[in-house]
């Protein structure tokens, strides 16, 4: 369908044929440049904001997935309120740090990851990427579905129901949703991400502890920091806040937003807010995981389902029914900005319609990836006899083995001065995101070698 | 949010001018890897099948 724009009413000898997904952008451009230009008052100013928000609070609050709430309360319940509490401020410096090139690189690109990869270093890399991305995003969208057939199990519903209800909703809103709304919807759901903040403030926190671990209190890892159990939650966490998805949605999310090189700064601020959101619920569910579940005889080999139950014990029904819908939260906005990720990458990398703003019967190639990743990830989970507890954990370790490989190709084409002009890496930024691909090697390398009993 | 065709044309044309939604994106050249760019993707992926190897051999010795 295409809109035709005349420039005056009536006339047709200037008209102007604009795709429908085009001319939806141009609509959202239009209302962001009459904020901007506007006038400068505070509730312009605010509703300015409120309209630019989106890629970076969905990116970082979606990363606070049902695998990550499940990881962040395994972490809590095997070392307590001690090092990973202040770790997780160190690892919302580096999600900022990642995330912030993928800004630049969409803003002022204009295209997105995948497309980037493919069509700079060729289909033979750029298919290596793609298979190292939806490997990893088929991965990802199982612990999502996990964390939606646990909190379900708590509510008493039966996974049988609420797996595939998740799985349409996800695909509904994928392919039914113009961007505009399909961002909006997201940007609510992934709001009552932050529940697990009031959860954590209820619960009577033990806040002597919690400044005690910020300057070295409480860092007792038993085993060393060689200990495999050390490595693989370590691996697990610095997985679960930094992924490849996270590089190829943004990036997508600000091209199909419209974002552009002067939106890079409110791009920065949304980004910021949701790294801010993301630390703040990790270091919650820590710290309650640290006080109720820590300490407790082999509280370390404890199920998501059994964390829930002793919340239960010590907190109260309530509070344990909020922790399950904050879980099944956490699933539901992953696996929608997920499978986002999954389409904008097969769309940017075979060149074809790609866009949230495209009807369906125009750009099947688009939507079908998506479907498809979320048809396998929910089938799989409705395997009755699935170790979900192992599946998790290691979701999240094979995220981290991904990406130092996604790393490097965003370092390349950050430093690509032909597509960047002025706004390449600094040799700051370089040498901080190749020091984060080496203690990512070298954090699995470590991991790999103490499982071998090498250093043991 | 206002639709499209709620908005004044000349202020859509003039948007369209001013951030070129309507030009061509400039083509991306295609950039062959350099011999130590691909010795590094190889090292990587190496990395990677083994990582995976390990990972899932792990896994199933600790928490199987």
């Amino acid at each position: 369908m295409k809109t035709p724009l005349r420039t005056e009413p009536g006339s047709v000898t200037d008209t102007v044929a604009l795709p429908e997904d085009v001319s939806l952008r141009l609509a959202d451009r239009l209302h962001v440049h009459a904020l901007r230009h506007g006038q400068a008052t505070l509730w312009n100013r605010l509703l300015l904001g409120l309209t630019l928000i989106g890629p970076g609070i969905l990116v970082m609050l979606g990363d606070n997935d049902a695998g990550g709430v499940v990881t962040y309360m395994q972490t809590g319940a095997r070392y307590g309120i001690g090092l990973f509490v202040p770790l997780m401020i160190l690892l919302g410096f580096v999600a900022y740090l990642v995330q912030e090139m993928t800004i630049r690189l969409g803003a002022v690109t204009r295209r997105g990851h995948a497309e980037l990869i493919w069509k700079r270093y060729g289909p033979f890399w750029g298919a290596f990427s793609l298979f190292d991305l939806v490997a990893a995003n088929v991965l990802t969208l199982m612990t999502e579905f996990i964390g939606i057939r646990v909190a379900s199990a708590v509510f008493g519903w039966p996974y049988a129901l609420t797996i595939p209800l998740g799985a349409l909703f996800v695909v509904l809103c994928l392919v039914y949703l113009r961007y505009w709304t399909w961002e909006r919807i997201s940007l609510l759901i992934a709001a009552f991400n932050l529940v697990f903040i009031p959860i954590t403030l209820l619960s009577h926190p033990d806040w002597s502890a919690i400044g005690r671990s910020l300057v070295g209190g409480g860092w007792i890892l038993t085993g060393g920091l060689l200990a495999p159990a050390f490595l693989i939650l370590l691996s697990a966490n610095i997985g679960t806040t930094i992924a490849p998805w996270q590089l190829f949605f943004q990036q997508s999310c600000v091209v199909d937003k419209g974002l552009l090189e002067k939106d890079i700064n409110a791009g920065r601020r949304d980004l910021m807010i949701g790294v801010i959101g993301m630390v703040l619920v990790a270091m919650a569910l820590i710290i309650l995981s640290g006080q109720y579940i820590h300490g407790q005889a082999g509280a370390d080999r404890f199920s998501i389902g059994t964390m829930i139950h002793l919340l239960e014990i010590r907190l109260g029904p309530w509070i344990a029914s909020l922790f399950a819908l904050g879980l099944l939260e956490a699933g539901l906005i992953a696996s929608i900005v997920i499978t986002a990720s999954t389409s904008w990458a097969f769309g940017e990398a075979f060149d074809i319609p790609r866009s949230l703003n495209a009807r369906p019967r125009q750009a099947w190639g688009f939507y079908a990836p998506g479907i498809v990743s979320v048809l396998i990830a929910a089938g799989v989970v409705m395997i009755h006899a699935i170790p979900l507890g192992f599946l998790n954990l290691t979701v999240q370790v094979v995220a981290t083995i991904f990406m130092p490989a996604a790393l490097l190709f965003l370092l390349m084409l950050l430093n690509d001065r032909e597509l960047m002009g002025d706004e390449v890496n600094g040799p700051v930024r370089n040498t901080l995101s190749i020091g984060l691909m080496a203690l990512l090697i070298l954090c699995n390398a470590l991991y790999g070698l103490a499982s071998f009993h090498v250093l043991f | 949010m206002k639709e499209l065709d709620e908005y004044d044309p000349q202020q859509i044309r003039t948007l369209l001018e001013q951030e070129h939604w309507l030009d061509p994106l400039p083509p991306v050249r295609r950039v062959p890897l350099a011999g130590w760019q691909r010795a590094v993707f190889w090292g990587l992926r190496i990395y990677i099948v083994i990582m995976i190897v390990v990972v899932a051999w792990g896994f199933s010795r600790s928490f199987g």
